[in-house]
């Protein structure tokens, strides 16, 4: 009876942990998709953001596309050191300012390859994302070469940014496809792994925390991937 | 976070830095967008 009393305290504890990490998640999600949207669609908001006087890029375009990277560098040095509020207000800067950025997706890219990439995207995530909780194979070894794959992927594309090559950029896409559809299946499992441990209160909220904005990045870099794949150009 | 049977310093590392290593991908994306497809 108590062994039966333990298995569904553990269950429990994971649901309430997997709540909280998807919580995070589709927060950071409607934050992004509704300031993209909001400033992708209005031409007016979006040249007073990012062009500036004389038809060139912005200062506000720059501070607008590093700042995420800061903040996130902010949030996973300072996860065991700021607290629960501080790491809040973190996310949704983040988040925030990640929609800023997204929105330029809205000037390259016809909505109707918006949405049904976002759809395309969704189905692979949640396929995938389902096979890294439920399968029993140890997704460790798979999750590192991913690793090493983005961090080439990561070179890759900044060196294409002055190559330019058309081709490059294809496969580049093609392989972020299989890295980020495969680093959801490896991040799942070791939420898995974490919502096990017990944790409770603070704690578990940070992790859920971090946990709903790792696989927040993993969505978008798939929706991003298959986006330049799928998607027309205006 | 912390890994299941992953005892390596190097892949811990990695797996800490998803959220950077993610956003550094996407602004590597958005700014091919943004120089190519929109200013290119």
């Amino acid at each position: 009876m108590s062994e039966y009393n333990n298995h569904y305290h553990a269950a429990d504890a994971t649901r309430v942990f997997f709540r909280s990490v998807y919580t995070y998640m589709f927060g950071a999600l409607a934050i992004s998709g509704i300031l993209a949207y909001v400033v992708g669609t209005n031409l007016d908001y979006f040249a007073k953001l990012f062009i500036a006087a004389d038809g060139g890029i912005s200062f506000t375009f720059w501070v607008v596309i590093f700042s995420p990277l800061l903040i996130s560098i902010a949030i996973q040095w300072g996860v065991e050191r700021f607290s629960m509020g501080t790491l809040t207000l973190l996310f949704i800067a983040y988040s925030a300012l990640m929609g800023l950025s997204l929105s330029t997706i809205f000037i390259a890219f016809p909505m109707g390859d918006i949405i049904r990439t976002f759809f395309v995207s969704a189905g692979a995530f949640g396929g995938m994302a389902f096979l890294g909780y439920t399968t029993k194979v140890d997704l460790t070894k798979f999750g590192s070469l991913l690793y090493m794959l983005l961090i080439g992927m990561i070179i890759a594309s900044i060196v294409n940014m002055f190559t330019k090559s058309g081709e490059f950029d294809f496969i580049i896409s093609c392989i972020g496809v299989f890295v980020f559809t495969g680093l959801t299946a490896y991040q799942m499992q070791q939420l898995k792994a974490v919502s096990q441990q017990g944790l409770s209160g603070e704690r578990m909220q940070k992790m859920s925390l971090i946990g709903g904005l790792q696989l927040y990045i993993l969505f978008i870099n798939l929706f991003l991937s298959l986006l330049r794949l799928l998607g027309g150009r205006d | 976070m912390g890994g299941q049977s992953n005892d390596k310093k190097g892949d811990t590392f990695f797996e800490s830095s998803t959220v950077a290593l993610g956003t550094l991908y996407t602004l590597a994306l958005l700014g091919i967008i943004v120089y190519i497809l929109i200013w290119g």
